[in-house]
């Protein structure tokens, strides 16, 4: 007979081991309940809910000369504001003869029109609460109105002079031309602003956007009456316009502020086109000496231009990366984490004919090399790993949720219709804009990851002490 | 955070405010502000603004850089800084990124009379921005680890914004040279060798005495009612106790025969500044006159069509820039501001003289006529305040701050109508005659 023993199979320790499972969730769940603070406890009993903000842009031709602009009405207040930007009129158009001009142009604008000279043109707009401004950037000239619903007729009326009849009176443009001079020098003042045009030259080497924006003393002192007058004949076309109007104005009085406003301005002018920019990213360090506090620096790499199919997923991963202030990768490692500098930061340069991402920091000269460090080793640790599916959910939930923060002035409303206009988002963009974020995929942005952080390199330019002589 | 911001910069903001205040409002407020007070002793201000579902909370506390104690320098700010560092319920800094992922930006800045917490949400999310305001109003846990860091970055920040900008630097030594003793001498980020003595228990101890509901102002602005906003703050602030007896800070009297002169030579400077300073009357001093030295500022150096810049940039073609500005809205003196760029070629000491003629002669010329002119300007606009909730929490918050009643703040315009030429007259020659005044020059050094 073969006796069998059967080990007597004890399942205590399956249950002890449950309880002990149980006790552990016991003690993780209460442990977050009541110590770990979780915001959505209290959005969900928030009173205060959600709400509907009609965002639509309405896209006005005017009656007369078919003038397009977007409008986004608001009536809150009496107030309306007019934004508008002429293409490819900015700096980097500027005449090789004249660097400088489109910005003594914006200085000089204020300066009278038609039967005003200066100063009553200025007094007029103080005592009417009218503002009017003009500025040029590397790529276009721009310029805003805000005005009350009261003093409109004026408003407009001023700034169809200044396009029609600029003044530029003579001492004028002799006061205008030494204020300019004396901002060039004011830029070598400070390390942050040598090394702002000491970088423009190194990235963009002979192309026009390597210009100092606020022109160079030759082509300033060179300046004539006749010169700017032909820059507004050749650069303040229809052909190059774009409006956005925002405020208490329905659609068909918009149509009639566009014709009253720029109905006069010529078909067509005389455009110099700037080609497209060819900076080579290799890794390459430029260092500055300079005797200063800190040492400051800029750091680019490849970019996109806003139309880019890549837009969206980069714009997330460098959002990820350096542009989101404190909660940005390298304002965790080193700000929040070293404390080795106060601002660190990454943005999506858009320039037309050669976007980067570009990016700087500052920091005193023992903590510098730290950083550099850094902002190396998360660029291609960006450009290895991309992204992670938590860190794409934050960066969507902070982009989308704070989207309606920007429509808080109706300047920066109007501001934003024209930019919608000159990257050809289209009229319904405000509405459609969530989804194109919301529609990013991780592999998306870990593409772009890998192509714009990955395959290429850096260059940094950077002011202040090396230690070397 | 964050920012340090100095008293020029919200003069500056100031002015601007009150540039755009209306003559169409006879009987308009400049906000629409609300307000009313917790049992704890908190001031609440509400500005409904419906333009879009958004809303700017700022939480002002009545402490800034002059109620350091001696030697503390920076303290106010750093505290600033360790706001963000976590409570006992909100732990590991997780106060920005809860704001981030709710699509907020938040963001302070310290000045000399206050600091401020701001932060700007989709209006669904604020009542989760009040909770952490009110939290950290009572529950904030330091740790030595993240003082130190902090402590770090100030000093960086102290660098970065100060002593990387030589105008910075200009208009630090400036301040110190006329306030002297008095707290308004020193910076807000604290000089570096004091920022990096500063311990924990200093900001602890800073803490526990200024951070309390009855020593400060919330401000709520945007898409919101008043009645929501009472109950949403009794909800959330309502708990927190109320301080003990806040300190107040005694402020020195400045010698009144104190004419002081400045100069300053620095090698990278290349177009000279030249700078008035004055230590005028406050809102807190002589709430008198205020409105017109406002009046006065604006007159002399508001803008392209004032009469400094008529004379010295326009006639003389002395200068190639000048300005005027006052700030009233100090919990101690108030600053008078006049400052110019002399034209190239023109040297900046002979150019203090004929700054000095200038502003005599502009005194001179005061009168009826002009005065209301001025006045008309600084009138035209007020509606533009009501636009931008932002700026409204800003200016409304800033001048509760220093204790300017809602009834003060709102009827600016009121108060500027009612100023006489005479009154801007006595003004000026009181404030030119008597003020204690610093003359600054900054222009550049030789390089051998």
């Amino acid at each position: 007979m073969v006796r069998r023993y059967y080990h007597k199979t004890s399942y205590a320790w399956v249950w002890k081991l449950l309880a002990l499972v149980f006790a552990g969730w016991v003690v993780y769940w209460g442990y977050n309940r009541f110590f770990v603070f979780d915001p959505d406890d209290i959005l969900k009993k928030s009173v205060l809910k959600e709400k509907n903000f009609n965002t639509e842009v309405a896209e006005v031709t005017s009656p007369d000369k078919k003038i397009k602009a977007y409008l986004f009405r608001d009536t809150t207040n009496p107030i309306i504001s007019i934004s508008f930007l002429f293409k490819n009129a900015g700096v980097a158009s500027d005449d090789e003869k004249h660097i400088g001009i489109a910005n003594a142009v914006a200085a000089l604008l204020t300066e009278g029109a038609g039967g005003m000279d200066g100063l009553r043109f200025k007094e007029e707009l103080e005592r009417k609460a009218i503002g009017m401004s003009f500025s040029a950037n590397l790529d276009d000239f721009t310029g805003s109105l805000i005005t009350t619903k009261e003093h409109q007729d004026t408003a407009y009326q001023m700034l169809n002079a200044v396009f029609g009849e600029p003044r530029f009176d003579e001492q004028d443009i002799r006061r205008v031309k030494a204020q300019l001079l004396t901002v060039l020098k004011q830029q070598r003042e400070h390390p942050a602003s040598i090394l702002e045009l000491a970088a423009a030259k190194e990235i963009f080497g002979n192309h026009p956007y390597s210009r100092n924006p606020a022109g160079t003393e030759k082509g300033i002192g060179s300046i004539t009456r006749a010169d700017l007058l032909e820059f507004v004949h050749n650069h303040f076309t229809k052909s190059n316009l774009m409006v956005g109007i925002a405020g208490d104005v329905t659609e068909k009085e918009a149509g009639a502020i566009l014709d009253r406003v720029f109905g006069n301005l010529p078909d067509n002018g005389r455009i110099v086109f700037v080609r497209d920019g060819d900076t080579v990213f290799d890794g390459r360090v430029k260092n500055i000496s300079y005797p200063s506090a800190q040492s400051v620096s800029e750091f680019f790499g490849r970019g996109v231009a806003r139309s880019h199919p890549d837009f969206y997923p980069l714009y997330i991963a460098n959002h990820i990366f350096g542009g989101s202030g404190l909660s940005s990768r390298l304002s965790l490692s080193a700000r929040e984490n070293e404390a080795l500098t106060y601002s660190i930061y990454t943005y999506l340069s858009l320039l037309d004919k050669a976007p980067t991402i570009r990016g700087g920091f500052s920091s005193t000269p023992e903590n510098f090399a730290r950083v550099m460090e850094i902002v190396r080793r998360e660029w291609q640790k960006m450009g290895r790993e991309g992204v992670s599916e938590a860190e794409l959910e934050q960066a969507k939930n902070y982009l989308i949720s704070s989207y309606n923060l920007r429509f808080a002035s109706i300047a920066t409303i109007a501001d934003i219709l024209v930019y919608m206009q000159k990257d050809n988002l289209g009229a319904d963009f405000l509405q459609k804009r969530n989804d194109y974020v919301r529609n990013v995929k991780l592999k998306d942005v870990n593409r772009a990851a890998k192509e714009y952080f990955g395959s290429n390199d850096t260059v940094f330019v950077n002011i202040g002490n090396f230690g070397d002589n | 955070m964050q920012q340090t911001i100095r008293k020029v910069f919200l003069t500056v903001i100031l002015t601007v405010g009150i540039m755009f205040l209306t003559e169409r409002a006879s009987a308009a407020e400049l906000f629409g502000m609300r307000e009313f007070r917790l049992d704890n002793g908190l001031q609440v201000i509400v500005i409904p603004n419906h333009k879009a579902p958004i809303i700017k909370q700022m939480v002002w506390y009545k402490a800034g850089g002059v109620d350091e104690d001696p030697g503390k320098g920076g303290i106010a700010h750093l505290l600033e800084h360790l706001m963000f560092r976590g409570t006992k319920k909100v732990k590991d800094s997780r106060f920005n990124e809860i704001i981030s992922d709710n699509g907020g930006d938040s963001n302070a800045f310290t000045a000399q009379d206050y600091t401020s917490y701001h932060e700007a949400v989709d209006i669904s999310k604020l009542e989760l921005a009040m909770f952490l305001e009110a939290d950290r109003m009572q529950n904030l846990k330091l740790t030595r680890e993240v003082f130190e860091k902090e402590r770090g970055i100030v000093f960086q920040e102290r660098k970065q914004v100060v002593e990387n900008n030589p105008v910075s630097y200009f208009g630090e030594a400036m301040r110190r040279t006329l306030w002297q003793e008095h707290p308004y001498g020193r910076p807000v980020t604290g000089m570096p060798e004091e920022i990096m003595k500063l311990r924990l228990a200093d900001a602890q101890d800073f803490y526990d005495r200024y951070y309390a509901p009855n020593n400060a102002v919330l401000v709520l602005a945007g898409d919101i009612d008043v009645e929501t906003a009472r109950q949403l703050a009794e909800k959330y602030f309502g708990p927190v106790p109320a301080g003990k007896k806040i300190p107040q800070t005694a402020f020195p009297k400045l010698d009144k025969h104190f004419k002081g002169r400045l100069e300053i030579a620095l090698p990278m400077i290349e177009s000279p500044r030249v700078v008035k300073m004055y230590a005028a009357p406050s809102y807190n001093t002589d709430k008198s006159v205020i409105y017109p030295l406002s009046v006065l500022a604006q007159y002399l150096g508001e803008g392209e069509t004032s009469k400094l810049y008529k004379k010295l940039v326009l006639e003389k073609k002395a200068a190639l820039a000048v300005s005027a500005s006052y700030d009233f809205a100090a919990r101690s003196y108030g600053s008078f501001i006049i400052s110019a760029l002399p034209a190239e070629g023109v040297d900046p000491d002979d150019f203090e003289q004929m700054l000095e003629e200038a502003v005599a002669e502009s005194v001179r010329e005061i009168g009826r006529d002009g005065i209301e002119d001025i006045k008309g300007k600084m009138l035209a606009g007020q509606v533009y305040l009501r636009d931008n909730p932002n700026d409204a929490a800003y200016v409304a918050g800033a001048m509760s701050s220093i204790g300017m009643s809602v009834r003060d703040i709102e009827n600016q315009a009121e108060y500027i109508k009612a100023v006489s030429y005479r009154q801007v007259a006595e003004a000026a020659d009181a404030l030119f005659s008597s003020a204690p005044s610093l003359t600054g020059i900054l222009k550049p050094k030789e390089k051998k």
